[in-house]
């Protein structure tokens, strides 16, 4: 005979109580059957005390899960002679279970999917959670991640230090941090930059409070930062170096027609002797030619920079200084130059051969002309090859510039450091261009009466 | 014109060219005065570190170029401003520079021992307006 209870279980009118074993079977999901059969057989027999978890099925399709305990009853004489039964509806508990579970998994399914770092870490540095994304870093999955301690886990002992004691932070004050910008040390030794905010974290269970963070990863986004400021400072360099040139330009050409137009006012007393006359008319001839030069080095600035009618191709370095040399000989052979040259590592390059030539040239120019007194030029050249960037190296003996003096300005046009040599101050201004125009970099180093090193840098594509 | 007679010139630039021309001008314009040129910057700021004003004359006007080479103009007046007060007082220093950038004009206007931007080349009309008016004034 069926309780009420069990019949509303079974959902059954309580008009019928009495069902039979078979009726019973019929009730119990197809799929569990089997199961339901065999366990209550074996431990019937065994121990006379069955139960077990299963679904049944009502009549109108309905399917609930229940727990079922059965216990044999005896006579006196220890036969058995019925069966007493009780069955719960567990189908609520059930399904809350399954719908834990499913959201569990959803969600773990979401941690997984998005490309931030997610992990919760207790006070001791264990990781309690962490996402795909968060494992990667680490060369491995979340399941081999978990309840390992931090400390065994990041190569750089430095950072898990760090880490940990912001982790200790969030959890003591239960305050959320954010560190906006951070390295992290991956497993294959790469530095990454993140973005990361930590908050206190109630661990289902255990309930101890842990610290969840959150990491994006910036890496690529501050290598384009930084890109783009090393562009803007480059772009801001180059109008600054527009700038000076323009001004020094309208100054340089304006130098002569101002002695032109002073000379003509002086011309036209007309108590000038001849001898006067003729000197300053010497003068206004120098004048105009001085205005001539200025132009005509413009020209060649302008056209340089343009890099207009050269083509490129290979070069040897070896090949070029031989041909300065060849001619300047009567120079070196006076002065008592010597000239080391150094190409074993690089001696080729795909570029324009004028302007490696020009800036060559200019440079030991340079170095004779600028060279200390009683002291033998020496100038050494060499090449090197560093990654994918040539390395040129031209280093004297010479007069030295005082670079703390004028080091803003040793590139200028028209800037002069020796007013008692003769010079232009177009030398190392035309190098600079030319490095520019190839596509390179140039710096100095100097001492005075020490001599002079200039770096020359260019990338190879 | 009383004032000008033994007044001192100083000039102070590389070119050899402007030199010569502000020598006539100064020399046409204010016949008696005592000019001195510099091609060399450094003997220049020797000169005027040791110069020394006659009692009773007006102050040594000096034409100051600003592109030179090792020293140039702007670094003279640095050394200038370590003078003591009184020789500080007794020159009057006008930049003379054939730059028409406005950048320098600026610079020499608001610099406190500059007394005026000279553009090249230097004409009788310019120094009469500006030393020759003052003087008829100072005469008054």
């Amino acid at each position: 005979m069926w309780s009420d209870e069990t019949c509303k279980i079974y959902g059954l009118s309580t008009d019928n109580k009495i069902h039979t074993r078979e009726e019973w079977e019929e009730f119990i999901h197809p799929d569990d059957l089997e199961y339901v059969r065999k366990v209550s057989n074996e431990e019937l027999t065994s121990q006379g005390y069955t139960a077990f978890h299963h679904r049944i099925r009502r009549r109108n399709g309905d399917i609930r899960y229940v727990f079922s305990q059965a216990s044999l009853e005896y006579d006196t004489y220890g036969n058995a002679i019925g069966l007493i039964g009780a069955v719960h509806d567990i189908t609520e508990t059930r399904k809350a279970e399954e719908a834990l579970a499913q959201s569990e998994s959803n969600l773990r399914l979401i941690m997984d999917l998005i490309p931030q770092s997610i992990f919760a870490k207790d006070i001791e540095g264990t990781y309690l959670f962490v996402n795909k994304a968060f494992a990667s870093l680490y060369g491995v999955t979340p399941e081999e991640l978990v309840g390992k301690k931090m400390s065994d886990s990041i190569p750089e002992s430095g950072e898990a230090k760090i880490f940990n004691k912001q982790d200790v932070e969030v959890i003591a004050t239960g305050n959320r941090i954010s560190i906006p910008d951070h390295t992290f040390t991956d497993s294959k030794g790469n530095v990454r930059s993140f973005n990361t905010i930590k908050i206190p974290f109630i661990v289902a269970g255990p309930k101890i409070i842990a610290s969840l963070g959150v990491s994006n990863e910036i890496t690529e986004q501050k290598q384009v930062e930084e890109e783009r400021t090393k562009m803007i400072a480059d772009i801001i360099q180059r109008n600054k170096d527009l700038e000076q040139f323009s001004y020094i330009v309208s100054h340089n050409l304006r130098a002569p027609v101002a002695n032109i137009m002073g000379l003509s006012e002086i011309l036209q007393i007309p108590e000038l002797n001849n001898e006067e006359q003729g000197r300053l008319i010497t003068d206004l001839g120098i004048c105009v030619n001085k205005l001539d030069e200025v132009i005509i080095d413009i020209n060649n600035v302008l056209r340089f920079k343009s890099k207009e009618g050269y083509k490129k191709e290979n070069i040897k370095f070896s090949k070029i200084i031989d041909d300065i040399k060849i001619g300047i000989e009567a120079t070196i052979k006076n002065e008592g130059v010597s000239i080391i040259t150094e190409f074993s590592q690089v001696d080729d390059l795909f570029t324009l051969k004028t302007y490696i030539h020009s800036i060559f040239h200019n440079l030991i120019s340079n170095s004779i002309k600028y060279r200390q007194l009683g002291i033998n030029p020496l100038i050494e050249i060499s090449s090197a090859r560093n990654g994918n960037t040539i390395c040129l190296t031209f280093k004297d003996n010479g007069l030295g510039i005082d670079l703390a003096k004028c080091g803003a300005q040793v590139f200028g046009l028209y800037k002069r450091f020796h007013g008692h040599i003769e010079g232009k101050g177009m030398g190392l201004f035309m190098v600079k261009t030319q490095v520019e125009s190839l596509g390179g970099k140039i710096s100095i180093e100097s001492e005075v009466n020490k001599g002079t090193i200039f770096y020359i840098e260019f990338e190879l594509n | 014109m009383n004032q000008n007679k033994n007044r001192v010139f100083i000039v102070i630039d590389d070119d050899r060219i402007n030199n010569m021309i502000c020598t006539k001008m100064i020399g046409m314009s204010f016949p008696e005065s005592d000019i001195q040129t510099f091609l060399l910057p450094e003997e220049g700021l020797n000169y005027l570190q040791t110069y020394n004003q006659v009692e009773d004359k007006p102050n040594a006007i000096l034409f100051l170029d600003i592109n030179m080479p090792v020293l140039s103009g702007w670094d003279i007046l640095k050394k200038m401003e370590d003078f003591p007060e009184t020789r500080k007082n007794s020159i009057d220093t006008y930049m003379l520079s054939s730059s028409v950038g406005h950048l320098d004009l600026e610079k020499a206007d608001n610099h406190p021992l500059v007394k005026g931007y000279i553009s090249k080349p230097l004409t009788k009309a310019k120094l009469f307006s500006y030393f020759a008016s003052s003087t008829v004034e100072e005469v008054k």
